[in-house]
């Protein structure tokens, strides 16, 4: 898989992404120079795939999480058969929290039980994602804000099988994160074509908007861990390229269909991406 | 064609060509690259070539000796001469009298020397041959230079030629032959006589010069006797052989004109209005029964159509239609539409995990809106649509759109359209804006009067053609900037569609997309 960028007899940028050989595209020279055009092109095909990527959430919906190549886990709504199994799980285990939260309250909500491929987690988990607003409880528990000018329409809690200790996944819009994310985090550089075009600025640490959205994990303490992780959209072989120009390891899915988005898992503390996951959504 | 201008040219509103003998007016007119003043110079020139006599006694010689084959007054203008100048006669000062000395300079391919030395070698005994390169040129005041021209420097004057190449022209100069003689080049009335224009580089093309006049007289370029380059290199001269009375003509003193210009076009204007835009163009023994009110732009006569000048007045703008309005206007060819469609357009708002995106108008394709109504145009574009042979182009999304993870403003931030064009060719047929114009939207159910916006296909940002079984579906993107909002009117979300989500209880629009032409 490999996107070809070349030039027509009109000067005009050419792609071609080879996982989508059906598909041609043609971006308009307009005076640009040609890094120029070829940013512009990247830009162009990322927000093809964007706004052609159907991925609304259902109440029925398996997402699989690949790590560099290798299925790590598999989401499913509660009210699949796999769904149901592990919320029984949750009940069993978890008492007090299940009388603070129903887990099947919402059809939209997705849990897992996963082995620990990734940090911080350290043993086998349950994880559970939550699409109404956090109760008050949880919000006490890790300290984190509900607000919805910051906060996204779902969050998580990462079950330890072995330890039984809970950790908060809260999910951000990019302005959330960076209101309460650690001031010590560095943020790396993110690929060009992930910018809001609203502002038409391109993202940095200091971006009000990107988009991306940003997850941040919380102990029962309200420390925020070293590692979060950043979500964006894109065709694999955008991401492809990014990652070699930037020597980080990506495991290439032979098979793109369903791939719905990317997560960057980073270490906050000294800016390194750690993994790039692949998001697969099948409606069931 | 176009009608005339100017109150000096009378204007009808049928046809004064036919009904009073006035003949439609023609102007001739062509590009002056080069249009100075030589005050003219003049000096003795000789053109000769050197022999060599091959024993003419036992024990004695060769011998040496030069004819003159063009000889007299060289006139006009000349940057200055010699070996290292660039021009086309290069004055050596070699020996040239008789002796036996072997002294050999010159040039044999200086201006005009091999087109006169086949003439004057027929004067040659057997046994004189010419001796290899001694020839050339010699001036009496010697190498310095021949009058001036206005604008010029030492090494001459410059101009832009049709190709938008700047030329410099070291020499313009011309000279009646006086030589008489053995070897003199003179067995026609006219030979010997020569225009010389010598030039720093040059293609003998009409891009570099299409005829050259000298106070008044000229000579094309294509009838030049001969173009050469110098044989000291580093320019070109072209030459032609003018009579006695076209010398005499060019002048000896004093300032004279000298152009180099392009070929002459003579254009033909129409002096009637009803001759140019069309109507009823009578005889002169019936009349016409033409009117003109029904010449207003746009007017439902058809004549001039809304892409006429601005000039003329807009029908219904209660302006008072003058016979002025037209001069200098043309007819041109009303818009064609491949596709009208009125519809009530839809708003929504979704977030999908990153971005929050916003549309407003049509979409049916992926992220469906709820628009009324659920079908949009299906046109039939004849022959080929955006380079693929179709007939049936299907229009499944038009909206404006935004996405960001930030805050949604007043202004949507780019245009979407999205088609299935019924084809078996590839994505690769694709040809840019062929059989497609521009697209426009009103908030009326007319498609009439102010546009909301407009955008020229022209002006897409990109496109992206995918196949899929028999049909290849075009997503075409223009940013905001690429659109042009119509008078008076904004690109933000309520004034283009409406912000609604209810279809129906936004306005309902029009839809244009046009095959030629356009608001």
């Amino acid at each position: 898989m490999a996107i070809s960028y070349t030039f027509n007899d009109d000067n005009d940028l050419v792609i071609v992404d080879s996982d989508y050989p059906n598909d041609l595209h043609i971006v308009y020279r307009k005076d640009r120079t040609d890094e120029q055009l070829k940013d512009w092109g990247k830009l162009f095909i990322q927000q093809h795939f964007a706004l052609q990527n159907h991925i609304n959430n259902t109440s029925s919906m398996r997402d699989d999480v690949y790590m560099n190549g290798e299925l790590g886990r598999s989401d499913y709504t509660v009210g699949l058969p796999e769904g149901e199994e592990i919320v029984s799980k949750l009940n069993d285990k978890w008492r007090t929290i299940a009388n603070i939260i129903d887990f099947k309250g919402n059809p939209l909500n997705i849990v897992s039980e996963y082995e620990p491929l990734r940090e911080p987690y350290v043993n086998s988990s349950i994880s559970f994602y939550c699409f109404d607003p956090m109760p008050q409880y949880f919000r006490d528990k890790f300290n984190v804000s509900n607000d919805p000018q910051y906060v996204r329409e779902w969050w998580g809690l990462k079950f330890d099988k072995v330890t039984k200790e809970i950790l908060c996944k809260m999910v951000y819009n990019w302005s959330g994160f960076q209101k309460f994310r650690r001031d010590d985090f560095i943020v790396p550089d993110f690929p060009f074509w992930i910018w809001d075009k609203h502002t038409g600025r391109a993202v940095s640490n200091a971006s009000d908007t990107a988009n991306a959205y940003v997850a941040m994990i919380y102990d029962e303490n309200g420390n925020i861990d070293d590692h979060y992780d950043i979500y964006f959209q894109a065709p694999q072989g955008l991401v492809k390229e990014w990652c070699d120009e930037n020597d980080i390891p990506f495991g290439v899915l032979d098979d793109i269909n369903n791939i719905m988005q990317y997560g960057i898992t980073v270490n906050g503390t000294t800016g390194e991406i750690k993994y790039v996951k692949t998001y697969k959504r099948f409606f069931i | 064609m176009t009608l005339v201008s100017g109150s000096s040219f009378p204007i009808g509103l049928n046809d004064p060509t036919n009904s009073a003998s006035i003949a439609n007016p023609t102007t001739t007119s062509g590009t002056d690259y080069l249009d100075e003043t030589i005050t003219i110079g003049n000096r003795s020139a000789v053109c000769y070539v050197r022999l060599r006599e091959n024993d003419p006694e036992p024990g004695i010689g060769p011998f040496y000796r030069s004819y003159d084959m063009v000889n007299g007054t060289q006139y006009g203008y000349s940057i200055s001469t010699g070996t290292s100048a660039k021009v086309p006669m290069c004055d050596t000062n070699p020996v040239i009298s008789f002796g036996t000395s072997s002294t050999t300079s010159g040039y044999t391919q200086d201006f005009g020397y091999d087109y006169w030395e086949s003439v004057a070698s027929d004067d040659w005994t057997v046994l004189e041959t010419t001796h290899s390169n001694a020839g050339g040129w010699n001036f009496g005041s010697g190498n310095g230079s021949l009058g001036s021209i206005t604008n010029g420097t030492t090494s001459g004057v410059t101009y832009q030629d049709a190709s938008g190449t700047t030329r410099t022209v070291n020499m313009i100069a011309w000279q009646k032959n006086t030589a008489s003689g053995t070897g003199a080049a003179n067995d026609t009335a006219n030979r010997g006589n020569y225009l010389a224009l010598g030039m720093a580089a040059g293609t003998n093309v009409d891009n570099t010069f299409y005829q050259i006049t000298v106070n008044g007289v000229t000579f094309l370029r294509s009838n030049a006797i001969s173009y050469d380059g110098y044989e000291n290199g580093g320019g070109v001269w072209w030459h032609w052989e003018p009579t006695d009375a076209q010398i005499d003509s060019m002048g000896t003193s004093g300032t004279v004109n000298v152009k180099l210009s392009s070929a002459s076009t003579t254009t033909v204007k129409n002096n009637g209005i009803a001759e140019e835009f069309g109507g009823e163009v009578a005889s002169s023994s019936t009349g016409g029964n033409v009117h003109l009110s029904h010449y207003y732009r746009n007017a439902p006569e058809g004549y001039v159509s809304s892409n006429a000048s601005t000039n003329i007045p807009a029908d219904g703008s209660n302006v008072e239609i003058r016979f002025s309005d037209f001069w200098g206007t043309s007819f041109v060819a009303g818009a064609t539409v491949h596709a009208s469609h009125t519809f009530y357009p839809d708003f929504q708002s979704f977030t999908i995990y990153s971005s929050t995106t916003q549309n407003s108008g049509w979409r049916t394709a992926s992220f469906a809106m709820a628009a009324s109504p659920t079908k949009m145009s299906t046109f039939n574009p004849t022959g080929t649509f955006l380079g693929f042979t179709t007939s049936s182009v299907e229009i499944l999304d038009f909206y404006t759109n935004e996405t960001t993870s930030g805050t949604h403003d007043n202004f949507w931030t780019d245009l979407r359209m999205t088609m299935d064009i019924t084809t078996s060719q590839t994505s690769s047929s694709y040809v840019a804006n062929n059989n497609v114009s521009q697209i426009a939207v009103w908030s009326n159910t007319t498609g009439t009067g102010t546009e909301d916006f407009s955008a020229e296909w022209s002006d897409t940002n990109g496109v992206t053609f995918s196949q899929y079984s028999g049909k290849v579906r075009a997503f075409i993107h223009w940013l905001t900037a690429d659109v042009t909002a119509g008078s008076g009117k904004s690109k933000t979300w309520t004034e283009n569609f409406g912000t609604n989500t209810t279809a129906t209880s936004n306005t309902q629009h029009t839809f244009k997309i046009y095959k030629s032409g356009g608001i």
